[in-house]
């Protein structure tokens, strides 16, 4: 048990500072930041005043082990626009997206179970059909589309909601929906799709033979070993939702989130800032994981795991 | 990435091929929903390689007096322009064919790439065993790890947009599937033919495994390569929204949904259109990839 | 085997609540706290494009962050509604020697915190800004200057590295700060403001909203507008909607062909430039004058500022200039629109069917996109084969830049924007290759006068020298002339503004009705 944890840790330590590394890294390859942040008419010996004071005229190896090295006591340089450090300004949207994410999971989750849990317990009926075709909907949007179709419908032409910002709870809504389409059709098609795989197998007919009720074969036996793609499947979208998927939407609603903050420091080129957001991108993926093992352990404690 | 893909059908028997196609379109047509679903996907695909024929304009020729003129339904739109216009006077319906040449080539493009790639490395990867698999495995658990889209933007960012750039980093984001996938095809079919290939005794383990195994990976490789289909198409139009994708003036639907984004309030059918065209494809490339897997995987096909 | 319906129902139930319940524990818990942003009668709503990435009216020169920083820092000299210099935290400018400008400074001047404004603190703020280690991206405009120092409390001294006819409008973008609270606030700098000017700083709500307030000791008499709240909106849509609403009163980037939804909106003159940078380096393709001639003649320019921009504006006469420019050449005339005068010159140069590059943005300026393809596709008609590519932000800067794309592009797409209100700023940055990097253009002519005009103190002895100028680069174009753009601002009818010629917003002259 310890040496599985051991061997977990390590391995999430590698990621973090290969994805970490590869951004720095990758941002050399454009050529020259420096230039992106100062105005064109910028006579030559201001930029390479500029670049020297940024430390940006040693050679790539030294400025890659030295950021290495400073990070890893957390710090990650001072953003080149706001000139303060870069790990706080990429942990300050985090809760914005936080609230965002939970909420559009817990939605996506708890709705998506309990509609493939029911399209399972009845193939063929009209509600699986309806069941089938929501989570085709969700997984076939495109998410830009989905957002801005939202504002559109339900902002500009019928003014039940704010068109951007933050604050209340009607703010809330549109992103959150727009968030939640895609993990909510996935979920209930891999709900549906490991629950009737796993009615089909041979210990169900035994269970019920033995004359359990129902319910305990359908929730105690087929849900609970049925859990693992399903937890898989909720952790693999949480991530993807949290890193990814809150770039497009918080843009579209103007939500002062991470995805937010990301893309806007890669189009600044603001390097400090983009490590730092890489390095709380990946940190996050390692808790998911982590968290979805824990969720493995409580669903099935008999089970034992890779 | 769903275990159910990976959920491991037993080897079926080969039909005769042509029994087998007349027994599938016979399926299909009872099944309305993915009939539906392939007619669309048909009409899409014919659209796209007959758009320099069909298409009643040129997709880059503008028309500044003609800006952003509605649809036909709407006051102020002629039948010159069905579709209405955006924002350079250019033939939104002109567009959004040429559009799908662009958006549905690159996703053969990465899906074939990524595909073949994937599907080698996984397939030698369960053949093969031993440090070799583990060394692969490992490497996929690894990048699936990678927060994928900001390291996409990142990449992007720093290579350069452009269609080349695009597929290369759709397809690296693509090719785990296929390697996962495969390598637990293999690993059945593997266990399955070394059982038989025991008792009959005669030929290299190589050889059978060609012979028996490798056909049938072909049509759970095929669903799962449409699939993948629908996940890129939808890729691409974020990352054109974001910029990093397919540069105008190229017709590519995602990049008509960010150059009208703007304006969609004032004129949405610049986004509109596009976007429930790039939904249209993608919701009939799942329904019909789904009931394809039904179809020809024999243990769902009494479930389905 | 089908489940009796009673528990898959209360399955359902249970599902349907727990996420209610879910969802709304968590709104409670993070969303409502902060309270609604409202509008009140006495303040304004201003949309920003983006959070802007610092607040140090010294350290970032983009014009985003200047929409909120002039509002509470003031310059020794600024400019009028007209765009003439007048004083300001200074009452006089003199210049003393061709190197030296003595000025006296407004007395019973106070920052928001509490530091007078004197002597020592222009001398801090001046000598802070040309200071290497503050990295200031306003190096380039402020590089002339060598120092300040006191000569008593309530006068200076500046001294330019050579005589500088151009000190006054540089003046004009210099913020004071207080030194005191300078030095103790450190780094943080750029997260809050305290200036002399009317407006002070209240909040900060990182990519959500800045929030200013009037400052009722303001030594030009308190404001009328009471407070102002800055919301980041970074989509376009979202903040054209928001004027419809009433959520937001004002915004600038309004787009053109929107602008007649709206209640009302304003199009300013500013002084920015569209203009298609050419190359006439050796080695490249466009070295033959009368090749860049007929690309002027190929563009119709009307039409694009009719269609694109409503005829806001105004089309550039040959030069990268406007009467509110010092330096404006009023004799100049704009390239006519004639194809086959143009085709004509092309045959002549040889140049048929000869393959450019352009390279150009897209979503960085107003229309940029839009007007770049259809620039590109006029020059298609005369006869020339182009290539454009339209670039990210980052890589669009790049590829303007000599230093560092080998491979000039032969024409570039570029918006001058010319704050300084001297044409200086626009041929040394443009019209010669020498001690700038994003130019592609080179005139033996221009070369010797721009060095004696940047040391002329003579005024009327300079206008003619930069008039002059302006003249060869139109007959030896230094690229396609397009047009003088506007400032679009998108506003309720409530608000009451007018847009000013030096494209700044000052919230001490708006009301709302």
């Amino acid at each position: 048990m310890l040496s599985l944890l051991k061997a977990r840790a390590l391995h999430s330590i590698i990621l973090i500072v290969a994805v970490v590394s590869v951004v720095f890294l990758t941002n050399f390859v454009i050529g020259d930041p420096v230039k992106i942040l100062l105005p064109p008419s910028t006579p030559p010996e201001a930029v390479e005043l500029y670049r020297h004071n940024l430390g940006l005229d040693r050679p790539i190896l030294v400025q890659y082990f030295d950021f290495m090295k400073r990070a890893f006591t957390g710090d990650f340089g001072d953003s080149w626009w706001q000139k303060t450090p870069a790990l706080p300004i990429a942990l300050r949207p985090f809760p914005a997206t936080l609230e965002l994410g939970i909420v559009a999971m817990l939605f996506a989750t708890l709705v998506g179970l309990t509609v493939g849990l029911y399209a399972s317990a009845r193939p063929r009926s009209l509600v699986d059909r309806i069941a089938t075709s929501i989570s085709f909907l969700g997984i076939s949007s495109p998410l830009i589309w989905l957002a801005l179709m939202l504002a559109l419908i339900f902002s500009v032409k019928l003014g039940w909601f704010p068109t951007s910002g933050y604050g209340t709870l009607g703010h809330m809504v549109l992103p959150t929906v727009a968030l939640a389409a895609l993990p909510l059709g996935r979920i209930v098609q891999i709900t549906r799709a490991a629950m009737l795989d796993e009615l089909a197998k041979p210990y169900i007919v035994t269970a019920r033979a033995k004359g359990l009720s129902e319910k305990k074969v359908f929730i105690k036996h087929a849900l609970r070993n049925a859990l693992p793609p399903i937890i898989t499947e909720v952790g693999w979208e949480t991530a993807l939702l949290l890193t990814g998927y809150t770039i497009i939407v918080e843009s579209v609603y103007g939500w002062p989130g991470f995805g937010f903050a990301t893309y806007n420091a890669i189009l600044t080129r603001d390097l400090p800032v983009i490590t730092a957001l890489a390095f709380v991108a990946s940190v996050v993926v390692v808790v998911i994981n982590f968290l979805t093992d824990i969720a493995y352990w409580f669903a099935n404690p008999t089970i034992r795991l890779r | 990435m769903s275990s159910v893909v990976e959920t491991i059908a037993p080897v079926a028997e080969p039909k005769k091929r042509g029994e087998r196609t007349k027994h599938l379109f016979s399926l299909l047509c009872h099944d309305w929903y993915a009939l539906i679903a392939a007619i669309v996907l048909i009409m899409m695909i014919s659209m796209a390689l007959f758009a320099p024929w069909i298409a009643p304009h040129d997709p880059y020729k503008m028309d500044l007096l003609a800006r952003l003129a509605p649809p036909i339904w709407m006051s102020g739109g002629n039948w010159n322009h069905i579709l209405g216009t955006d924002l350079l006077g250019r033939d939104l319906l002109t567009r959004i064919m040429y559009g799908a040449r662009v958006s549905i080539g690159i996703g053969i493009a990465v899906v074939l790439a990524a595909g073949m790639f994937g599907t080698v490395v996984g397939l030698s990867a369960g053949f093969v065993g031993g440090r070799y698999e583990n060394a692969v495995m490992r490497f996929i658990d690894f990048q699936s790890g990678i927060p994928y889209f900001l390291m996409a933007l990142t990449i992007i960012a720093a290579v350069g947009p452009g269609i080349r750039n695009l597929i290369i980093v759709l397809s690296i984001g693509s090719w785990p599937i296929f390697a996962r996938y495969s390598r637990s095809l293999m690993l059945t079919v593997r266990n399955q033919v070394f059982i038989d290939a025991a008792r009959v005794s005669g030929g290299s383990e190589l050889s059978i495994m060609v012979r028996h195994a490798l056909p049938n990976l072909v049509s759970p490789l095929t669903t799962l390569a449409t699939l993948e289909l629908s996940r890129v198409i939808l890729s691409e139009a974020g990352l054109s929204y974001l910029g990093m994708g397919v540069q105008p003036p190229q017709p590519a639907w995602g990049l008509m949904v960010a150059e009208g984004h703007d304006y969609v309030s004032t004129a949405n059918w610049i986004v509109t259109f596009p976007g429930l065209f790039i939904m249209l494809t993608t919701l009939s490339i799942n329904i019909f990839a789904t009931w394809l897997r039904s179809a020809t995987d024999p243990v769902q096909l009494g479930r389905a | 085997m089908l489940i009796d319906k009673p528990i898959n129902r209360r399955s359902l139930l249970k599902g349907f609540s727990c996420t209610a319940t879910a969802s709304a524990v968590a709104s409670l818990s993070f969303g409502l706290g902060t309270p609604a942003l409202a509008q009140t009668s006495s303040g304004l709503v201003i949309a920003l494009a983006a959070d802007p990435p610092s607040l140090d009216p010294q350290a970032i020169e983009s014009s985003l962050p200047q929409q909120v920083t002039w509002n509470i820092y003031e310059s020794l000299l600024t400019r009028d509604e007209q765009a003439k210099i007048v004083p300001s935290l200074a009452e006089s400018f003199e210049q003393v020697s061709p190197t030296i400008a003595r000025l006296k400074l407004r007395e019973g001047v106070k920052f928001h915190q509490g530091e007078t404004f004197d002597a020592d603190a222009a001398v801090y703020s001046i000598n802070r800004i040309i200071d290497p280690d503050l990295n200031s991206q306003w190096l380039g405009t402020v590089n002339t200057i060598a120092g300040a120092r006191k000569v008593d409390t309530t006068t200076i001294e500046i001294e330019t590295k050579t005589a500088d006819p151009v000190l006054r409008a540089r003046l004009c973008l210099i913020a004071m700060m207080a030194p005191g609270w300078v030095e103790q606030i450190g780094k943080e700098v750029g997260n809050s403001a305290n200036g002399t000017g009317p407006y002070e700083f209240v909040s900060w709500k990182r990519n959500l909203a800045i929030e200013l307030k009037a400052f009722n000791s303001y030594w030009g008499g308190a404001p009328a507008l009471k407070t102002a709240i800055f919301r980041i909106v970074p989509e376009d849509a979202t903040r054209f909607q928001s004027i419809k609403t009433g959520e937001i009163d004002l915004y600038l980037g309004l787009l053109p062909d929107q602008a007649a939804e709206l209640p009302a909106y304003k199009a300013g003159i500013s002084q920015q430039f569209s203009f298609l940078r050419l190359n006439n380096l050796p080695g490249s393709r466009l070295t033959d004058p009368r090749i860049r001639q007929a690309m002027n003649l190929a563009v119709d320019k009307d039409t694009i500022f009719q269609q694109l921009y409503k005829g806001k504006g105004a089309i550039l006469n040959g030069q990268l200039s406007s009467p509110q420019i010092f330096g404006y050449n009023p004799n100049l005339q704009p390239y006519r629109y004639d194809v086959e005068a143009a085709k004509t010159l092309i045959t002549q140069a040889g140049a048929h069917e000869l393959e450019i590059t352009l390279e150009g943005s897209k979503g960085r300026y107003t229309g940029d996109a839009v007007e770049e393809q259809a620039i590109a596709s006029m020059l298609e008609q005369i006869g020339l084969h182009v290539n454009l590519s339209l670039r990210d932000p980052n890589s669009y800067n790049r590829a303007g830049d000599r230093g560092q794309t080998p491979a000039i592009p032969d024409g570039y797409f570029m918006r001058h924007d010319n704050s300084l209100f001297d044409a200086d700023r626009t041929l040394s940055g443009y019209y010669t290759d020498e001690n700038n990097t994003y130019s592609a253009y080179s005139n033996a002519e221009i070369k010797p006068l721009l060095q004696a005009s940047r040391v002329e103190l003579d005024e009327k002895k300079r206008e003619t020298m930069l008039q002059e100028m302006f003249r060869i680069g139109r007959e030896d174009p230094v690229g396609i002339f397009l047009l003088q753009h506007v400032d679009w601002w998108g506003h309720t009818a409530r608000t009451k503004f007018e847009p000013r010629a030096d494209s700044r917003l000052y919230l001490k002259s708006i009301t709302v009705a």
